[in-house]
Order: structure tokens, then C-alpha cells, then sequence
């Protein structure tokens, strides 16, 4: 049985185990102009009502975070979520309650930069972050930067971060690359769909970046559908599930 | 039933509180609050027969005033300025109640841990007949199950639907929508566009014209509007997918004033029919925003970004097509006017068009 926490002004949705204490928190980061809720179709109603009935899901709480696109100026504001959250859990501060001792990262789009951000600049992350993290998982991320981020930029500032070879996202790899000679997380999971034409997907093998598996996950899906589940019989459940244990 | 901890139920109500709606319907909760009606009192009553109230002169006058600035447009044309403002006031403050009883349909909200002040807040408004009829003739269905809920009883009886015990999180994602939809600035512009709000002179005729082609007419306020009416669609099919054939109807009949708008219907004494003398039997700016996304498609080729961004366009509007339709059958379960639908599906979209030039089964 779980317990649905909503903070509409926050944009914060978490779904909390009640019949027993669980100590893993899977965390959920949209992208560019999405919704905390909607971005991920049906998972978080999937996960509210039916994960205590499946293995590995149900051993999880979840929280699904949001952000306004045009509030975001870099990726830090984004990573500024993640760690703030992560900070809370991990002491068992209101609204979580519970210290949380595991964390599985989710991101999709402009999310997986942001949690990108979160993995690197270590100097900001609250104390033994990474010794918690348990996977990461991104979804249609940008892997060189979106050939949709020309229009994107013209209203929002964080869209001059998703143009391919931005300066912001040249510095966020340089920046990886760096941090990931010196400190370790687990290899992130890259899923693309090979009909994402928002992010692309060709170029995976040759961008992939420093400290993701060198497999790359390719689903037959576009980039708004790579993380809406229809039903447990998905492949993003697969992969979040992958992700989980 | 789980009742929400106080915490919990404290963060909802403020998110539902929290929005344009809220200072938007001062004007219309000012105008309506009489210091000679106490509303407290009222409210604390189980059952409260509005149509059977004792008013005092100064109500009935007020009562009396309100008639003409609340009569239904197509009587008279509402045009007057202030009258505009106090009816759009109206629209905002039954916007928090609908809100309200949607939250109580899906179980994000108990109807036992309701604030009192959501009952008294509802008798402000609706003491007055004018302000009741007002909510027939606009559709405003919600805001009547709601008061029937209350003990309110208002004009009509109606059968109010039951609450669902599962749907909860899907209301969370019907106000992360909403609340999105009311901050995006893009979108906004599309709204005040749909609602007559235009810069330069025979702006609707140029804007469809450039949608179905017509490039001479690019500008930057073009651009801007095609990007609002996008991510309209774009945000509200992302939430409307989520729902089944009952819960369409009950969402979408909070957007029924702007789907109306986009397929090109038109709300009368017969309900919602078609404005055949705009947009003959199947455009709308519906079918001309679909066109402008296939052309564009069709000139950077297929498997283009801009082909399958033409392909989501087209799923978003169709499935907004059924969500509109959903919403008129889930209004007509309450209501005993006749609606005009003369088969909403073949008439909002011409169907011929997009079969021709989508190739695409999921739109059929």
C-alpha cells in the first residue's frame, strides 16, 4: 500500500510504501517543457498502485521531480533539485521521512543533462551521494545536443544548452571527464530510440560519454514515447526495472 | 477511503488555490458577497435550497442587476467592457470550484475533509439566479454535482458521478497540466488569440492563411502563435492519453470553452454546433494548424524532424477530437438541452483531407 504525497506548487510527486519501511528511493527527472507527472505516461499511476504487487518495484519508493524550463538558466539549477532532494531523503527529512540509504537515478531529455551535473560537480553533492547511488538510467538524452535547440532558444535561456556542440554542454562533458578520472558511479544506462528525431540517435557510439555503458540501449520509440509505459509489459518498465535492481 | 493527513491535504488545497483562477474571481466573489446574506450561517446547514431563499431588497436588486452582464451572448452580444471583465471573473472563481469537485470525482480529495469555506464559497456565488443559470447555459456541470454534494441544491438535480477510487494520481497530472498550460506565456498568447484578443487588423484571416500556406505572411507573432497552439495540444494530449473512455469526458469538460474554439464550434441556445459560416463543415484551426505541420513535414521529406513532428500534431489533435466529444456526452448526462453535436467527429476534422495526406492508420 502506498501513500500518494502531491506537492502541486512544488511540482513534487512521491509515492511512499506504507506497510512496510523501504530504504531505496528511485528518483524521476523530466525534460524540456515536460511534466513531472505526464512526461512519464502512465508509470507513476503503474507505480502508486501496482508496485507492491511486483518484484524489485515493489522493494522502492518513488519520487517524481519537476522544474519550470523557464526558470532553468544551466544544468546546475537542475542538479540543484537532485542534490537538494537527495539531501532530504537521505536524512529522512519531511516530506520523506525515512533515510534512504540506496538511490536510482532517472532522467529523460534535458533531465539526463541536469542529472549529468548532479555526477560531476561532486563538491556540491551532499555527503556520500555517489556511495548511494545505486544506477542511472537516461532516456533520450542528448547526446550531442538537439537539432530542435535553435527554436527552443529563441524563448527559453536553458535552450542555448541543448544546441549540439553548445558551450555549456562542451564544458558539462570536459567537466565529466574530469570528475570521472578521480571519482567513480555506476555506468549510466543510455536508451535511445531510434525514432527519436528530437535528440537523434546515430551518433550514440561516437558521443557517448565518459562513464557510460558502452552498450547503448536503442528502443523503437520517439523521444516522447521512450518513457511512457502503457502497461508492466513495456520496454521502459524493462528498463526502469533494470535500473531497480 | 483514506483520509489525507492534514499536511498532505494542506499542500493540495494550496495547489489548487494556488493559480490565475484565484485573484482572477475576486472581482466576481466581491460583487456577490452581501454583507445582509450571512454565508457562514448558510453554509452550515446540511441542505440549503438556493432557489428557495429569502432575499432581502438590496439582494433582490442586486439580483435584478445581474441578469443583463451574466444573459447568455447569443441573446445579445456581450461587448461592453465591464461586463466582459465581471463575466471572465465569474469564469475564474467557478474555475477554482470546478478544480474542487474534479478532486473530490477522482478521490484527490475527500468530500468530508473539504474546508468549509469551499461551501460557502460556492453559496457566494450561486445565491443569485442569474449566476445559476449562468452555469447552465456555460456548462459549468461540475460546479453543479459540486454543489449537489455540498447539499446545495441550485437549479437542476443532477446524478453525480461517483467518485472513482483510483484516480487520484491521474488528477495530479490534470493539475500539473493545467497549472503549466496557465503559466506557459506561448500558450497564453494562443488562448487570448482563440478569444478575439488580436494585434493588427483581420489578424484571423491573415494567420490561417499563412497556416494553409501562404508564407508571405510569416512574421514573428505568427510564429509565436503556431508555437502556443504546439504545446497546447502537445501538453494537453500528453495528460488526455492517460485517460479511459469515462475519465476523457469528465477532464475534458473543463476545456470544453477552448475546444470548442479550436474545432470551430460554437456554443448557442442548441448547444455546441458548428459555425458553418466561418469554417463551413470540416476546417477549423484545428484542421488548419494540422495542415501547416503536414506542409512543413512534406517539404523536409519523410523521416524528417518536422515529418514526425507532423505525424504527433496529428495524434495530439485527434485525440483531442475525442476528448471533446467525451466532454459534450459527459455534459449531456446532466443536462436536458438539446446539444448539437450532428456527429462532432466527421464534422470538426475534414477526414477526407488528412486520410489523403497522412498515411497514417492510427489516425483512422
Amino acid at each position: 500500500m502506498r501513500r500518494q504525497i502531491d506537492r502541486p506548487k512544488e511540482c513534487f510527486a512521491f509515492f511512499k510504501r506504507t506497510d512496510k519501511k523501504l530504504n531505496k528511493l528511485a528518483m524521476f527527472i523530466h525534460g524540456f517543457r515536460g511534466n513531472y507527472l505526464t512526461t512519464w505516461g502512465e508509470l507513476p499511476e503503474l507505480l502508486h498502485w501496482e508496485a507492491d504487487k511486483k518484484q524489485v518495484f515493489e522493494d522502492w519508493d518513488y519520487v517524481f521531480l519537476g522544474y519550470d524550463t523557464g526558470a532553468v538558466k544551466t544544468y546546475l539549477d537542475i542538479a540543484n533539485l537532485v542534490w537538494t532532494h537527495w539531501n532530504l531523503a537521505s536524512k529522512g527529512s519531511s516530506p520523506y521521512d525515512e533515510q534512504y540509504q540506496r538511490l536510482a537515478l532517472f532522467g529523460h531529455s534535458l533531465g539526463t543533462l541536469g542529472l549529468r551535473q548532479a555526477l560531476c560537480a561532486t563538491s556540491k553533492q551532499p555527503k556520500l551521494m555517489l556511495q548511494a547511488l545505486h544506477s542511472v538510467t537516461f532516456f533520450g538524452t542528448p547526446i550531442n545536443g538537439s537539432p530542435w535547440a535553435d527554436a527552443a532558444e529563441i524563448v527559453y535561456d536553458i535552450g542555448a544548452a541543448l544546441v549540439p556542440s553548445s558551450p555549456q554542454l562542451r564544458m558539462l562533458k570536459a567537466w565529466t571527464e574530469t570528475a570521472r578520472a578521480s571519482t567513480t558511479w555506476p555506468d549510466v544506462t543510455v536508451v535511445l530510440g531510434t525514432d527519436d528525431k528530437v535528440v537523434g540517435y546515430t551518433n550514440g557510439e561516437l558521443v557517448s560519454w565518459e562513464g557510460d555503458d558502452k552498450i547503448i540501449s536503442y528502443t523503437h520509440f520517439d523521444h516522447s514515447e521512450l518513457v511512457k509505459p502503457s502497461g508492466w509489459s513495456s520496454g521502459v518498465i524493462d528498463y526502469v526495472r533494470s535500473g531497480l535492481k | 477511503m483514506t483520509m489525507l493527513e492534514p499536511e498532505e491535504l494542506k499542500a493540495r488545497l494550496e495547489g489548487l488555490a494556488d493559480g490565475p483562477w484565484t485573484h482572477e474571481g475576486t472581482l466576481a466573489r466581491k460583487k456577490l458577497r452581501l454583507p445582509d446574506i450571512s454565508f457562514t450561517t448558510l453554509a452550515r446547514n446540511s441542505q440549503i435550497d438556493l432557489t428557495n431563499l429569502t432575499l432581502s431588497a438590496r439582494a433582490l436588486a442586486l439580483q435584478r442587476s445581474l441578469e443583463k452582464p451574466l444573459r447568455p451572448h447569443w441573446v445579445k452580444a456581450i461587448e461592453d467592457k465591464q461586463e466582459m471583465k465581471f463575466r471572465a471573473s465569474l469564469d475564474s472563481a467557478l474555475t477554482y470550484l470546478q478544480l474542487i469537485e474534479l478532486a473530490v470525482e477522482t478521490g484527490y480529495l475527500q468530500l468530508e475533509q473539504l474546508p468549509a469555506d469551499v461551501k460557502e464559497n460556492l453559496i457566494e456565488l450561486m445565491w443569485a439566479s442569474p449566476v445559476r443559470n449562468f452555469i447552465q447555459t456555460y456548462d459549468y456541470t461540475t460546479v453543479e454535482f459540486l454543489a449537489q454534494r455540498l447539499g446545495v441544491i441550485s437549479t437542476s438535480r443532477q446524478t453525480v458521478p461517483e467518485a472513482d477510487p483510483k484516480g487520484s494520481v491521474k488528477f495530479a497530472a490534470f493539475l500539473a497540466t493545467h497549472r503549466q498550460v496557465e503559466r506557459d506565456n506561448l500558450i497564453g498568447a494562443w488562448l487570448s488569440f482563440l478569444d478575439d484578443f488580436i494585434q493588427q487588423e483581420d489578424e484571423q484571416n491573415k494567420f490561417y492563411e499563412f497556416l494553409i500556406g501562404d508564407d508571405s505572411k510569416k512574421s514573428k507573432r505568427f510564429t509565436t502563435l503556431v508555437a502556443g497552439a504546439r504545446s497546447f495540444v502537445v501538453l494537453l494530449a500528453d495528460f488526455f492519453v492517460l485517460t479511459d473512455n469515462v475519465s476523457k469526458g469528465r477532464f475534458a469538460l473543463f476545456y470544453s470553452y477552448w475546444f470548442a474554439k479550436m474545432y470551430g464550434f460554437e456554443l448557442g441556445k442548441r448547444g455546441y454546433v458548428k459555425n458553418r459560416e466561418i469554417w463551413g463543415s470540416k476546417d477549423s484551426w484545428a484542421m488548419a494548424l494540422l495542415r501547416y505541420f503536414v506542409h512543413r513535414g512534406e517539404a523536409d521529406g519523410e523521416g524528417s524532424v518536422a515529418a514526425d513532428d507532423a505525424k504527433r500534431i496529428a495524434h495530439a489533435i485527434f485525440l483531442l477530437m475525442r476528448a471533446w466529444e467525451a466532454a459534450l456526452r459527459y455534459g449531456l448526462l446532466s443536462q436536458s438541452k438539446v446539444m448539437g453535436q450532428e456527429g462532432v467527429v466527421n464534422a470538426a476534422l475534414d477526414m477526407h483531407w488528412i486520410e489523403e495526406n497522412m498515411k497514417d492508420p492510427g489516425l483512422r
